[in-house]
C-alpha cells in the first residue's frame, strides 16, 4: 500500500475527524480430497473518513484512493456529520483524545513464496495425510492468509501506520462408521506472512497425527450426559471462554446497550485465581498473534486489565465510551474493512495462567469432562455463554475414559467463574478465529487449563 | 462494460482459455442506531471486479476493487499466474450462457430522511411500549448496486438492484436483571411498513421484557419443541441445507448422498428456492456463477427432488446442476394454527433462538435455547434461561408433527412455525 501524507488534509477542520487508509489482501488455498477447490486472492482497500459534530458520526469511504476521492470522503462524512448533528439532542457528548504515533510493520524479510509454492507445499501436507491415514473419508486442508495495512491520521494529532500479516494453516480431517461421518478440525499459524510462519510440511506432520488420534477415539466415542457436570476445560478452550463468555459482556458499547457487567464494576465475578487481561501487543514477553499498537482512532494501544484476582476491573472502550465512563481508552476502537467505522473490539484476551498440573486437575474429578477442543462460541448480555465442544473425554475416578462426540457447554460467565477451584500453569493462544459483532475481526485469546462446572449438552 | 470486454481480450490475449469477469458497483447509505439513539450515518462507494480464468484444466481467481488501467493490466498478469500454479481439475468452467441479459430492481437513490423518519418512529414506539427495552444495535440500510458479468462464451449480463436492509438487536433491562438479547432482521423494497409490526417485531420486544424473569426448567426430558421461523432459518435450515451443497456432496459426507429422488425426511416437509417472485423483497435472477436461475423444489412431501450444486459440484459429482443458489426460499405452510400447535403440546419449549455450534457431519447437535418459553399441559408457562436442547438435524426433519398455517417472510426467506418431536432438554 502506498504511503502519503494523510495530515494534510485535516488542516483547518473544525470537527474531530479520522482519516484511514485500508487494505486488505487475502490469500486463500483449500485443497478438498485433493481438488484444489480454493485458489483465490483478494485485495480490497480504500480511504474512509469520519467526523464528530454534536455527538454525532458521520462516516463515508471509498473504493478509490486518488486526492480527488479522499477530499470527497472527507465532505460525505461531514455532509453526514452535519445531518445527524443537526438534529442532535445529544450535543454535550465528548471524546476521550489521548493522542499518539507509531509504526510497526510486519513484512517478511525471507524470499516470498509464489503461489504454486504454497500449493506444492499443501500437497505435500496432504500426500502425507492420504499415504498415512487412508482410512479416512474426507479431508480439507489449506492456507488462509490476510494481510492489514492501515495508515491513519486524525484531526488530534495522531498518526498511525501498520502492517500485520496473519497466516493459519486449517486441517478438518473425516472419518465415517456405520454410514455415519465424525470431523474435526485444527488450525496452526498466527502474526506473520506465510514465510514467517511456516517452513517445511513435515512440521505439520505431528498436528495431523494428534487430530487423528482424537478422531479415531471420537470414532467409538459416546454422547455427553446433560447437566451440569465438574469439567476440566483444556488450554485450546479457555481462551474462548475469556473472549466469548465474559469479553464480550465488558464490551463499553454492549454494557451501555444492557450487558449484565454494567452493574459489576469492581464486584467480584470469579473465583480469586482468576485473573484476565486483554493484551494491546504483547504479553509473556512476546508480541501477541494481533498487535495493536496504535487503534483505528488513533489511540494508543495499552493492555486493559477486566479482572484482577476475580474482581472485575474496567470495561473495553472506544473514544466516546471512555469519555461517557470517565474511565480512559485503551485502544480497542478497531475496523476490519476500509469501509468500516471503527467499534470496540478485543485483541488478545486471555484468561492468566496459575498453579496446577493439568494431570492433578484431571485426577480429583470423580465424574465429570475434560475438553480439548472449540469449535464456535458466542456470548450473550446476560452473561450466558455456550461453546461447540466437538472432542473431549469422560472422566470417571480420576482417570480418562471414552472419547465425547459433538456436544455443547455454557453457562453463565460470573456465576460459572465463581465454580473455578483450579487454573492450570500451561497456555496456549488460539489465533485463527474472526470475532463477528457487525463486522469481523480478526482476534486471538488464550488461556490455561481450568477446572470448573459447567452445563453441558447432551442426552 | 467496454473496460470488461477489453479485459476478457488481454486475458485472451495472454493465453486464457476461458474467463468470467464480475464487476459491482454499490451505493450504501446507512443509519445505525446504538444505545437508544441514532449516533451514525455511513455512506459507501464501493467497487469490486473478480477474475476467473481457466486455462489447460487449471483455474485462477482474483479479486480487486481498482479498475484504473495500471491496475486491471497487473490483475491480468496475476490472475493468470495463480492459474498457472494451481492443478489440473476436470471440475473447473465458466457460464455456458451466452448474449445480453439485463435485470433491473429498485430505485437507485432514496433520500435519507425516509430512513431517518422511519427509525426515530421505531425509537419512539419501542420507549413508549417497551420502555424496558435498550435497542442495542438497529440499522436501516439502502443498497443500491450494478453488476455486470462477461464471459469468454459471450455472456454480457446487467443486474441493477436497490433495497431496504433493516435489522435490530435488543435487550430488556431493569436494575440488575437482563434478558438474553435478541435480533431480527428483513429486507424491504420501501419502507411502508413500521418496523414495530415487521417480522413480529412487538411480539419479541415483549418477550424480551418477560424474559427479565426467565428461569431453568429444572428438569430433564424428551419433548416436543416449537422452532420459531427466526430460529428456523439459520441453525435449523442452513444445516440441512449445508448437506445438499457443492461441498459435503464432493467430499461424500452428505447426509443425502445418492438419495435424489427418494422419499428421506417428514411427509410435511416442503422446500422450495425462487428466482424472482413478487411476495419476496429482492430477486435473484443470477447464480453466483453465472447462470440465469431458474426456480426449483427441493423438498416435496418430504421428497429430494434437487440438489444445490453449483456448475463446479456439478462437474465434480456427476449429479444435475441446480440454477439456483437457494437466496430465496420458502418452507411451505401447514395446516394448522400455531395457537393450536402450542395447545396441542403436552411438554416442550418454543424454541426462538438457539445459540449452537454448526451441527457434526452426522447431524448431532446441542445448543442453548435463548428467548425461549417452557410449555406444559397446552400453555405456555414461563420464559426460561439456561437450557440445552440436544438431537439429531436429520431425525428432528423426520419428525416434524405440526407445521402452522401462519408464516413470517423476511424479504427473502417465507418460513412457518414446525413443532418437532423427540428433542432433549435439560436446564
Amino acid at each position: 500500500m502506498r504511503s502519503i501524507d494523510l495530515s494534510q488534509y485535516l488542516n483547518g477542520l473544525s470537527s474531530y475527524t479520522e482519516l484511514r487508509f485500508h487494505e486488505n489482501s487475502n490469500n486463500d488455498i483449500m485443497i478438498l480430497n485433493g481438488n484444489v477447490v480454493s485458489n483465490t486472492k483478494s485485495v480490497q482497500g480504500g480511504v474512509s473518513a469520519r467526523v464528530f459534530k454534536n455527538g454525532m458520526w458521520g462516516f463515508s469511504s471509498s473504493s478509490d484512493g486518488t486526492s480527488e476521492a479522499i477530499s470527497q470522503v472527507l465532505k460525505l462524512a461531514q455532509n453526514n456529520a452535519d445531518f445527524l448533528g443537526g438534529k442532535s439532542q445529544s450535543q454535550d457528548k465528548k471524546l476521550e483524545k489521548s493522542s499518539g504515533k507509531f509504526t510497526k510493520e510486519f513484512y517478511t524479510k525471507k524470499k516470498k513464496w509464489s503461489q504454486k509454492e504454497r500449493i506444492d507445499f499443501l500437497q505435500e501436507v496432504d500426500t502425507y495425510i492420504t499415504k498415512t491415514y487412508p482410512q479416512l473419508s474426507s479431508r480439507a486442508l489449506g492456507f488462509s492468509c490476510i494481510d492489514f495495512s492501515k495508515q491513519l491520521a486524525t484531526s488530534n494529532n495522531s498518526n498511525g501506520q501498520t502492517f500485520l500479516p496473519r497466516s493459519h494453516f486449517r486441517l478438518n480431517l473425516t472419518i465415517e462408521k456405520e454410514g455415519k461421518s465424525f470431523s474435526l478440525a485444527d488450525t496452526k499459524g498466527g502474526l506473520g506472512e506465510i514465510e514467517d510462519v511456516f517452513s517445511e510440511p513435515k512440521d505439520l506432520f505431528s498436528m495431523i497425527d494428534d487430530l487423528f488420534h482424537h478422531l479415531e477415539k471420537k470414532k467409538e466415542g459416546v454422547l455427553a450426559k446433560g447437566g451440569v457436570h465438574d469439567v476440566v476445560l483444556g488450554h485450546s478452550i479457555t481462551g474462548i471462554l475469556a473472549h466469548e463468555a465474559v469479553g464480550h459482556t465488558v464490551e463499553a458499547d454492549l454494557v451501555l446497550g444492557g450487558s449484565v457487567a454494567g452493574e459489576l464494576l469492581n464486584q467480584t465475578v470469579a473465583s480469586p485465581l482468576v485473573s484476565m487481561t486483554d493484551f494491546a501487543h504483547s504479553a509473556f514477553g512476546e508480541v501477541c498473534h494481533v498487535p495493536v499498537y496504535i487503534d483505528d482512532e488513533g489511540t494508543p494501544s495499552q493492555d486493559a486489565e477486566l479482572i484482577k484476582n476475580g474482581q472485575l476491573k474496567t470495561f473495553m472502550h472506544n473514544r466516546e465510551s471512555a469519555a461517557h465512563f470517565g474511565h480512559k481508552a485503551l485502544g480497542n476502537a478497531r475496523a476490519f474493512n476500509y469501509f468500516d467505522e471503527p467499534l470496540i473490539r478485543m485483541r488478545n484476551t486471555a484468561i492468566l495462567p496459575g498453579q496446577s498440573e493439568l494431570k492433578d486437575m484431571i485426577s480429583s474429578v470423580e465424574s465429570g469432562y475434560y475438553f480439548t477442543h472449540t469449535s464456535n462460541g458466542q456470548a450473550d448480555s446476560t452473561g450466558e455463554f455456550m461453546f461447540g465442544v466437538p472432542m473431549g473425554y469422560e472422566i470417571k475416578n480420576g482417570q480418562l475414559g471414552q472419547a465425547v462426540i459433538d456436544t455443547t457447554i455454557s453457562g453463565v460467565a460470573f456465576e460459572m467463574l465463581k465454580t473455578v477451584d483450579a487454573v492450570g500453569n500451561d497456555f496456549k493462544w488460539m489465533s485463527s478465529g474472526f470475532c463477528g459483532k457487525k463486522q469481523r475481526m480478526s482476534v486471538s485469546f488464550g488461556g490455561p487449563s481450568i477446572k470448573c462446572k459447567i452445563n453441558v449438552g447432551g442426552q | 462494460m467496454e473496460l470488461l470486454k477489453k479485459t476478457l481480450n488481454q486475458l485472451l490475449s495472454k493465453g486464457a482459455e476461458k474467463a468470467q469477469l464480475v464487476f459491482s458497483e454499490n451505493h450504501k447509505q446507512e443509519f445505525n442506531v446504538e444505545a437508544n439513539e441514532i449516533s451514525l450515518l455511513r455512506t459507501n462507494i464501493t467497487k469490486s471486479l473478480s477474475l476467473r480464468v481457466i486455462k489447460d484444466g487449471k483455474q485462477g481467481r482474483l479479486s480487486i476493487n481498482k479498475v484504473d488501467e495500471l491496475s486491471l493490466s497487473q490483475a491480468v498478469e496475476d490472475v493468470l499466474s495463480i492459474c498457472a500454479a494451481s492443478p489440473v481439475d476436470n471440475g473447473y468452467d465458466i457460464s455456458s450462457e451466452t448474449g445480453k441479459f439485463s435485470f433491473s430492481s429498485g430505485k437507485e437513490e432514496v433520500k435519507p430522511e425516509e430512513a431517518y423518519n422511519y427509525l426515530k418512529a421505531y425509537l419512539q414506539q419501542s420507549q413508549k411500549e417497551f420502555p424496558q427495552v435498550q435497542q442495542e444495535s438497529v440499522m436501516v440500510s439502502y443498497d443500491y448496486s450494478k453488476v455486470f458479468v462477461v464471459n469468454t462464451n459471450g455472456l454480457l449480463a446487467d443486474i441493477n438492484s436497490g433495497q431496504y436492509s433493516v435489522s435490530n438487536m435488543f435487550t430488556a433491562k431493569e436494575g440488575e436483571r437482563t434478558s438474553s438479547f435478541n435480533f431480527t432482521g428483513f429486507l424491504t423494497s420501501q419502507l411502508d411498513v413500521p418496523l414495530m409490526e415487521k417480522m413480529s417485531t412487538r411480539k419479541l420486544l415483549n418477550e424480551s421484557v418477560l424474559h427479565l424473569d426467565a428461569k431453568p426448567i429444572g428438569q430433564k426430558f424428551n419433548g416436543d419443541i416449537i422452532v420459531t421461523p427466526h430460529a428456523l432459518t439459520g441453525f435449523f435450515l442452513g444445516g440441512l441445507l449445508s448437506h445438499l451443497r457443492d461441498g459435503r456432496l464432493i467430499d461424500g459426507s452428505s447426509y443425502f448422498k445418492d438419495k435424489l429422488g427418494q422419499n428421506v425426511l417428514s411427509s410435511r416437509l416442503g422446500i422450495q428456492v425462487y428466482t424472482c417472485d413478487p411476495r419476496f423483497a429482492v430477486s435473484a435472477p443470477m447464480t453466483s456463477d453465472g447462470f440465469i436461475s431458474k426456480d426449483y423444489s427441493i423438498f416435496n412431501k418430504g421428497r429430494l427432488d434437487n440438489y444445490l450444486l453449483s456448475q463446479y459440484g456439478s462437474n465434480k459429482t456427476g449429479l444435475g446442476q441446480t440454477y439456483n443458489d437457494g437466496g430465496l426460499i420458502e418452507m411451505s405452510a401447514g395446516e394448522m394454527k400455531l395457537e393450536q400447535m402450542i395447545k396441542n403440546t403436552k411438554k416442550g419449549l418454543v424454541v426462538a433462538r438457539i445459540s449452537a455450534g454448526a451441527p457434526g457431519a452426522n447431524g448431532d447437535f446441542s445448543g442453548v435455547a435463548k428467548n425461549s418459553f417452557y410449555v406444559e399441559n397446552g400453555e405456555v408457562k414461563y420464559p426460561i434461561k439456561e437450557t440445552m436442547i440436544s438431537g439429531n438435524l436429520f431425525e428432528m426433519f423426520n419428525s416434524m408433527s405440526e407445521v402452522s398455517q401462519e408464516v413470517l417472510n423476511n424479504g427473502s426467506a417465507i418460513l412457518p412455525w414446525v413443532k418437532f418431536t423427540g428433542v432433549s432438554v435439560s436446564g
